[in-house]
């Protein structure tokens, strides 16, 4: 007790302090290590490292033919896996000059959006979590088995599709199916506002994000961000609109841009809020979709024996941001040479910048706000 | 690396970011020889070096044929504004090692990185490649341009053994940092063991 009448004087000595956050944190979304820096309660510098999950695909997908490469492609980011199956198929299909059928160009954007929805909603719920709210995360994920219900139906596998193949999709939407969706799509509207009215201006969660993380535009651009996280950085860019692939130029629907209501555009609350009015166009793109859907084939353009050659890059609108696949086919069975650009992966580059100076709390804030998946950042 | 208070000296320095699109400007994409005669126009020595790779499927790629120029095509590739390529998507090596044929002629035996540049503004996307000697793979390192190569590079390194000069934090990235060899080189033999432990295959 006596201690207590201790003063601070000049020769106070204080000391930095090495944390790892993770291999094993909730808050990291998966196996990420951060070494942070901290001096007190303030970050000082945070370092990634990676590498946890990596599972060497760029090296497997050297030894694979090029179907064999399309369930390898689902295991990067496994929650929206059949946007990750595209890029890789619209790649082949590029280097064979395939002309892919009406039918399966619209099948194939109903279960992109379908799947862009779910990993929102994931992206949603766990930020939810991350910021100690338990209620929106159930909620989500709730709705997000409806929609993994739905794929389950499709093509048998809840999370690891091997739907999407060069040349069109493995099978076809039955009746019955699409009435789901229709049922679904109806469901989902009023949920969603109310899974947006749990979490988005709630006065805790605006506080912990709002002029938290702040990345400005020419930095975003620097570090190669893209998606949401571009978006919200307040730059009206998205593939769907700026170069259309799958026949999105065919569906009305709104970019959505970091507008700045709460904090400033490119914190961490703008690129959250990003997320949460995607899901709203996605719905539209859906309806849309299953209107004009066209009878006739699900496959074509393709041969049986896929042997291109040529070198392409190809980029496609992943949840996550723009996923590119930079494909060297030297005309055999197996690719040369196939090179991911993962946005999650520029997109964790960033946090020394983003976590310099902030507190403590605040990192889990960030990390969460980018939206990474471990398993597309290491591959 | 670290000064007197513990805290990891931080030595980035950063060349002024690259031009924020404007959306004002009609987009004027252009094609790879239009690019190449910008080039010449700005840069003749650098444009002499610079030959198109023609693909007849696909991205055709501008091949720098000095490595040492290299920085500078990426520089003025970013900051001229016909280009003004302001997003870098990906650096990835290629390996190709020597391969004779049936007639006895020889190819490859080099190491290629490849940069996928891209202009938001301009709307269209130009490949620069560099080919650097298989034994000793050196080459510039672009992060004062773009901050995206960070990762990207130390990436290159860890996967093909390319040694990225000027790199502020360069280090193996994905694998163990006591790993030998570069695995995605085309000739790589993985280790039996690694630390004692066997090495599934």
């Amino acid at each position: 007790m006596e201690n207590t009448n201790l003063k601070l004087n000049s020769n106070f000595r204080t000391q930095n302090l090495t944390i790892n956050m993770g291999p094993q944190h909730p808050s990291t979304h998966g196996v990420l290590r951060v070494e942070l820096i901290s001096d007190g309660e303030i970050v000082r510098a945070a370092y990634p490292h990676l590498g946890y999950l990596h599972r060497c695909f760029e090296k497997h997908a050297e030894n694979l033919d090029y179907l064999g490469v399309v369930p390898f492609c689902d295991r990067m980011d496994y929650v929206a896996s059949m946007n990750q199956e595209l890029g890789f198929c619209m790649a082949v299909e590029k280097l064979l000059q395939a002309e892919i059928p009406e039918r399966a160009q619209v099948i194939r954007v109903i279960v992109l959006e379908l799947n862009r929805i779910a990993s929102h909603l994931l992206a949603f719920g766990t930020y939810g979590l991350d910021m100690g709210g338990f209620t929106p995360f159930l909620f989500a994920f709730r709705d997000r088995e409806k929609v993994l219900r739905i794929f389950e139906e499709i093509c048998g596998a809840r999370l690891l599709y091997n739907y999407i193949r060069p040349g069109g999709v493995s099978r076809d939407l039955s009746e019955g199916i699409i009435n789901k969706i229709k049922d679904f799509t109806a469901y989902f509207k009023p949920q969603l506002d109310e899974l947006d009215s749990l979490l988005t201006h709630n006065s805790i969660f605006v506080n912990r994000t709002a002029n938290v993380g702040i990345v400005p535009l020419d930095l975003a651009i620097s570090y190669g961000f893209s998606g949401p996280n571009l978006r919200g950085s307040g730059l009206n860019w998205d593939l769907r609109k700026q170069a259309p692939y799958c026949g999105y130029e065919k569906y009305d629907f709104d970019v959505c841009i970091g507008q700045g209501e709460r904090g400033v555009i490119g914190d961490c609350w703008n690129r959250y809020e990003v997320r949460v009015r995607e899901m709203y166009e996605s719905m539209k793109i859906i309806n849309q979709a299953i209107e004009q859907l066209p009878e006739g084939e699900i496959k074509g353009g393709v041969g049986k024996t896929i042997k291109p050659q040529g070198e392409v890059y190809v980029t496609t609108e992943c949840p996550r941001g723009e996923l590119g696949f930079y494909l060297i086919a030297d005309g055999s069975k197996k690719p040369y040479r196939l090179k991911i650009n993962s946005p999650c992966f520029n997109a964790i580059s960033c946090l020394d910048e983003l976590c310099g100076g902030v507190m403590l709390a605040d990192v889990v804030s960030i990390i969460g706000s980018l939206d990474i998946v471990l398993g597309e950042v290491d591959r | 690396m670290t000064n007197e208070s513990g805290i990891p000296k931080r030595t980035f320095v950063i060349d002024k970011p690259a031009m924020v699109p404007s959306f004002r400007k009609k987009p004027n994409p252009l094609t790879e020889e239009q690019a190449l005669d910008v080039v010449k126009k700005h840069n003749p020595e650098l444009g002499s070096k610079i030959i198109i790779e023609k693909q007849e499927i696909g991205d055709s790629a501008f091949i720098v044929q000095d490595g040492e120029m290299l920085l500078d095509a990426i520089k003025l590739f970013r900051d001229d504004p016909e280009i003004s390529c302001n997003q870098l998507r990906v650096v990835a090596g290629i390996d190709y090692p020597k391969v004779v044929d049936d007639e006895g002629v020889a190819s490859g035996d080099f190491i290629q990185v490849a940069y996928v540049m891209f202009s938001l503004t301009h709307k269209h996307q130009f490949t620069v490649k560099v080919n650097l000697n298989r034994e000793k793979p050196v080459v510039d390192s672009v992060t004062s341009l773009f901050r995206v190569a960070n990762f990207q590079e130390r990436e290159c390194y860890d996967m093909f053994g390319i040694v990225f000069q000027g790199h502020p934090n360069f280090k193996r990235i994905l694998l163990p940092s006591d790993w030998t060899g570069y695995p995605l080189k085309k000739d790589y033999q993985p280790p039996e063991q690694y630390n004692g432990m066997k090495v599934p295959l």
